[in-house]
C-alpha cells in the first residue's frame, strides 16, 4: 500500500487496489456532489464519471467545493471544476465529464459500480434510481431542504438513501411519491433556487461516501445493503430513519427483479 | 465504456440432477439435454447464456483447462441459436467470481470484469 493511503490501511490490504479499480458516478455537482468528488479523489477511487450541465454562478460559491470567483467570471462548467479538483488531489485519476444532462452520458454511467445522485428535483431522483436499478448499480441519493416555518424561523432537514438492487427503494421509504412528482410537474420540473448551505451538504455527502466505503471496503462485519438516514439540521443529528427498520423487512414491489438492462433493447437475429 | 459489452444477469436457472453426466475429469458435467434447454431459452428470450459453476474456495477463482475446453465446445451452439448476443462462462468461488465472454463477430474469448452486487460488493476488474 502506498504511503498516501497508509492511514486508511485498516480498510484492508487490498483496499487501495479495490478503490483504484472502481468507477463511480456523481450526478449533480453542486454543494453535495462537489464534496463527494473531493472525497472520492482523496480515498483513491480510480475512475469518476461526473455529470452536470451547468456553469458556475456567483450563487454557487457559498458551497461549491473547488469553485473560485474566477470560475464565475469565466462561466466554467461545473464538470470542469470537478475534474480539476479530482486531478489536483490525484493526478492518476481518470475523469469523464458529461457536461450535459446525465441521460446523455448514460453509456458511461452504466459502467459504474456505484452512482451518487445529488440532484435537486424529484423526477431526476426517480429517473436516476430507475436507471440504476435496471443496470443493477447501487444508487446513493442525498438531498437537503430548508423549510420556512414563518416568523423568520426555518428548519433544515435532509436524507441519505442507499438504494440497492433487491432492497427497498425511495418509493418504499416515501421519499418519492406521486404527489411530489405531480407537484413538481405542475411547476414544469423546476426545483427553483432552493436554499442550500455548505455544512449540511458536507454532512450528507460524507455519510454517502461512508456508505460507499462500507459497500466496497467494509471495516466491520455488519455490512449495510440498505440505509435510510435522516438529517435534523437544527440539532446537527444524522441518524437512521425510524422507517428504516420497518421498510427493511419489506419486499420492494416498485422494481421487478427481471426488468433489467436497456428497456428499449430488441434483437432481430 | 467504448465498445465494451455489459451483461446483466436477468435469471438463474439451475440444472436438475438428471441434466448432469458423470465425468472422470471433473466429477460431473452438464449433459446435452441441459445445453439444449439453455439454447431453447436463449432462442425464445433473445438473451445471452452464461454457464455458471463453482469452485469451492474463497478468493479470486480461475478457470481450469477443462472449463475452457468444454466452454469452447458448447459456445458455438449458443451462437448458432442466438448469434447477436455475447455468451460466456462464469466461475464462482465462495466470495468472488471470474468470467470469460465470447462476443459476436470476434474470434476467441476475452476475460471480463465482474461486479457481484451485494453487501459487500465484490468487483474484479480486467485492466486493458
Amino acid at each position: 500500500m502506498s504511503d498516501r493511503h497508509s492511514r486508511q490501511s485498516f480498510l484492508g490490504a487490498d483496499s487501495e487496489e479495490i478503490l483504484r479499480d472502481l468507477q463511480g458516478g456523481v450526478v449533480g455537482l453542486g454543494g453535495g456532489g462537489s464534496h463527494i468528488v473531493q472525497q472520492l479523489a482523496h480515498i483513491g477511487i480510480g475512475t469518476l464519471i461526473v455529470a452536470d450541465p451547468d456553469h458556475v454562478e456567483d450563487s454557487n460559491l457559498n458551497r461549491l467545493i473547488g469553485a473560485t470567483a474566477t470560475d464565475v467570471e469565466d462561466g466554467t462548467l461545473k464538470t470542469l471544476v470537478a475534474e480539476r479538483l479530482a486531478r489536483a488531489i490525484n493526478p492518476k485519476i481518470s475523469v469523464t465529464a458529461v457536461s450535459d444532462r446525465w441521460q446523455e452520458g448514460h453509456m458511461h454511467l452504466r459502467g459504474c459500480q456505484c452512482i451518487f445522485g445529488c440532484v435537486d428535483s424529484w423526477s431526476e431522483r426517480e429517473q436516476l434510481e430507475r436507471f440504476a436499478r435496471r443496470f443493477l448499480i447501487p444508487y446513493i441519493d442525498i438531498g437537503m431542504d430548508v423549510h420556512d416555518l414563518g416568523d423568520r424561523e426555518f428548519t433544515i432537514s435532509g436524507q441519505v438513501f442507499l438504494s440497492m438492487p433487491g432492497q427497498p427503494c425511495m418509493r418504499c421509504a416515501g421519499i418519492l411519491t406521486d404527489d411530489l412528482l405531480a407537484e413538481e410537474a405542475r411547476r414544469y420540473g423546476a426545483a427553483g433556487g432552493k436554499p442550500q448551505v455548505i455544512w449540511p451538504n458536507g454532512i450528507l455527502a460524507s455519510a454517502a461516501v461512508g456508505l460507499f466505503m462500507q459497500l466496497f471496503t467494509p471495516w466491520h462485519s455488519s455490512h449495510q445493503g440498505f440505509a435510510y438516514l435522516e438529517y435534523d439540521g437544527d440539532n446537527q443529528v444524522l441518524q437512521p430513519s425510524p422507517l428504516a427498520e420497518i421498510i427493511r423487512k419489506k419486499t420492494c414491489d416498485h422494481f421487478i427483479s427481471d426488468e433489467v438492462g436497456d428497456p428499449l433493447f430488441e434483437d432481430n437475429p | 465504456m467504448g465498445d465494451a459489452v455489459l451483461i446483466i444477469p436477468a435469471a438463474y436457472h439451475p440444472l436438475a440432477d438428471h441434466e448432469y453426466v458423470e465425468s472422470d475429469e471433473a466429477g460431473a458435467m452438464m449433459n446435452e439435454d441441459a445445453i439444449s434447454r439453455a439454447m431453447q431459452r436463449a432462442y425464445r428470450e433473445r438473451m445471452s447464456v452464461v454457464h455458471v459453476h463453482e469452485h469451492g474456495h474463497a478468493g479470486k477463482p480461475g478457470f481450469s483447462g477443462i472449463d475452457i475446453r468444454e466452454g469452447r465446445q458448447f459456445m458455438p451452439d449458443f451462437f448458432n441459436t442466438c448469434p447477436r448476443q455475447p455468451h460466456g462462462l462464469m466461475v464462482l468461488s465462495h466470495d468472488y467470481a471470474a468470467a470469460l465472454v465470447w462476443r459476436p463477430g470476434r474470434s476467441g474469448d476475452c476475460v471480463a470484469s465482474v461486479t457481484v452486487v451485494g453487501a459487500p460488493i465484490r468487483f474484479t476488474r480486467v485492466r486493458p
